[in-house]
């Protein structure tokens, strides 16, 4: 089991673009803010006694957004977990042709959530959802980082799939 | 049993992609889709939304990226390597030398990480070359770090027991808590062993002796981590701090050690953030796609035909342990070790208050097995962490594990015999 699959040729998968960089910014930059959003509560309600009470909210939605955005640096810096037993008994035509079904499987299933989190997010827009907190944050702020981040993943899974189509042509010869 | 069977179709889809060599979070998403797609078509879509937002915007979670965050400043500031030069020179005196400093470095490393792979990586990247260098049992010394790799989520803080708060509702203070006897126990089993194994000589050295004024100057290198331990031990404790609070406040804790005792430079802090970023991402999609698949479970009504099914069986609670046993056993050598929480859980959970099992307990039980699943072929991914950095043989670090192993099932026992070793100090807390 790894992240970082060898048998596959780093020529034909895609590259980190500014997509991939935007997304790994806004998250790493999230979690700091994320950090300093508790410790500052932390320090106010031991010293100075109040709160804010936004942390709770405000980290909820960071959770969310990093778990979206960080779908295509996931995808395309390797970080997922993937058994290789069977894999590395393949060929590497055969590596080549069952990633292209990975990628084609993954990728429906990501359009299916675009779809389905883009119908969320407006449906919140549009019915004027806000939160029953003292910010009374507008739901479909966070909630759009859901199908940004989905939409982000299936361009990178789509750059994912055309670099292992390439593979697979490559290694036919 | 149609509706059981859809699952258990859907479960070997499972098993077949991640066998193949998909993504584990799409190897779990892809079959919970298709499983919802064969309940109800294209309206059964139509809760994906609402699901999404209702599982993902937990304040529970936000403690995940933290602690990994924690863990990555201490490992590229080189932190760990001064855990364990200062541990190789505390504990010399005990029969096995630097082999119980790799326990006791895996334990402190633990307690501070959350996680068994950046435990097995970050003590096992310092200690194979040294261990290699003196010709240690190559078998025990690698054996020896990927058990010890998997104390990283029994100890608290425990990446694993979050997950499982969060899909339960079960307090994470006190899962992290229950799971401080158990790993203080496990840890202490795994150094007799070694320190028996020293008893009979060959490749394992008896120990050896060191002045008392460098085993002194030994213990600054230590105490900075036993103090951020015990602060984000502390404050959990005390209640003064939910966990997400004191990975936080660890956080900020850890960051001016790096500054002040490491080598955390500019480069090493973008370096940590993009690592804690790709981390979390993936175990964070793997929740996520396990949500989906909960959410699948729960619109066939199949967790329910489940509950009742198991239920009628009325097993007594050891015929009831006894299928756990085995269940996670299989499970272990087939499913990646958060997803072995992520895809049970939903399903068994309802069961235990049927048995009178507490959920407390049975989340450190649960570790305790996904632990075994980290080193257990062929997927154990501790194995493959070590073998990585040792460049030697993948069945020698299986052999090697193969005593701890045993270990960690006699503590397994030890813990259904005696609940309260896990359950005693959550009823302390405040």
């Amino acid at each position: 089991m790894g992240n970082d699959p060898e048998a596959l040729e780093d020529r034909f998968h895609p590259a980190p673009t500014w997509l991939e960089k935007s997304c790994m910014a806004v998250c790493a930059i999230s979690i700091i803010a994320m950090g300093l959003i508790v410790i500052s509560e932390i320090v106010t309600r031991n010293l100075f006694g109040f709160s804010f009470e936004v942390s709770e909210e405000l980290g909820g939605y960071i959770i969310v957004g990093i778990s979206f955005l960080s779908l295509p640096v996931c995808q395309v810096y390797r970080s997922y977990h993937h058994v290789q037993f069977v894999q590395a008994r393949l060929s590497p035509r055969m590596q080549a042709l069952s990633h292209i079904l990975f990628d084609v499987l993954s990728l429906l299933f990501c359009l299916i959530l675009l779809w389905q989190l883009t119908r969320y997010a407006m449906s919140s827009y549009q019915s004027g959802d806000q939160a029953p907190t003292p910010l009374g944050t507008p739901l479909w702020i966070p909630a759009t980082t859901m199908p940004l981040g989905v939409l982000a993943a299936s361009v990178s899974l789509l750059r994912s799939l055309i670099g292992n189509c390439r593979r697979f042509r490559a290694n036919r010869a | 049993m149609h509706l059981a069977l859809q699952l258990i179709e859907s479960f070997g889809i499972f098993l077949a992609l991640l066998a193949a060599g998909m993504a584990v979070p799409f190897a779990i998403a892809v079959p919970a889709i298709i499983y919802l797609l064969m309940q109800n078509g294209i309206a059964a879509l139509r809760g994906i939304g609402l699901v999404t937002w209702g599982s993902m915007d937990s304040f529970t979670l936000t403690a995940i990226p933290l602690f990994v965050l924690m863990a990555e400043l201490m490992q590229r500031s080189g932190l760990s390597f001064r855990i364990y030069r200062g541990l190789a020179k505390v504990v010399a005196r005990l029969p096995g030398g630097l082999l119980q400093t790799n326990i006791v470095g895996c334990a402190l490393f633990a307690s501070i990480s959350g996680s068994s792979v950046a435990t097995a990586a970050s003590i096992g990247g310092v200690a194979l070359p040294q261990l290699v260098q003196r010709n240690y049992d190559r078998r025990l010394s690698a054996g020896s770090l990927a058990a010890g790799g998997t104390l990283g989520i029994l100890l608290p803080p425990s990446i694993a027991m979050i997950i499982y708060g969060s899909f339960t509702d079960t307090s994470v203070a006190k899962l992290f808590m229950a799971g401080v006897i158990p790993g203080g126990l496990l840890t202490l089993m795994f150094m007799a062993y070694i320190a028996i194994r020293a008893q009979f000589g060959g490749a394992v050295p008896r120990g050896e002796g060191v002045s008392g004024q460098s085993w002194l100057a030994a213990l600054t290198d230590v105490v900075p981590f036993a103090l951020l331990i015990g602060a984000i031990m502390g404050s959990i404790y005390a209640g003064w701090a939910t966990p997400t609070e004191a990975a936080s406040g660890g956080c900020l804790f850890a960051f001016i050690l790096c500054l002040v005792w490491g080598d955390l430079t500019w480069e090493h802090g973008v370096l940590a953030l993009q690592r804690t970023v790709q981390v979390c991402g993936n175990l964070l999609f793997i929740i996520y796609a396990a949500y989906i698949y909960a959410y699948a479970i729960g619109v066939a009504g199949v967790g329910e035909s489940i509950t009742s099914w198991l239920v009628g069986l009325h097993l007594s609670h050891l015929e009831f342990f006894a299928s756990l046993f085995v269940l996670y056993t299989v499970l272990g050598c087939l499913v990646e070790s958060i997803g072995m929480i992520v895809i049970t859980v939903p399903l068994l959970y309802p069961v235990l208050g049927r048995y009178g099992i507490d959920p407390i307990w049975f989340g450190v039980i649960l570790v305790m097995y996904v632990e075994l699943g980290q080193i257990s072929p062929p997927i154990g991914i501790n194995l493959f962490v070590i073998q990585s950095i040792w460049e030697g043989e993948l069945g020698d670090v299986v052999m090697g594990t193969i005593p701890f192993h045993i270990i960690m099932f006699v503590l397994l026992f030890l813990l259904t015999a005696f609940p309260a070793l896990a359950l005693w100090l959550p009823s302390q807390m405040n």
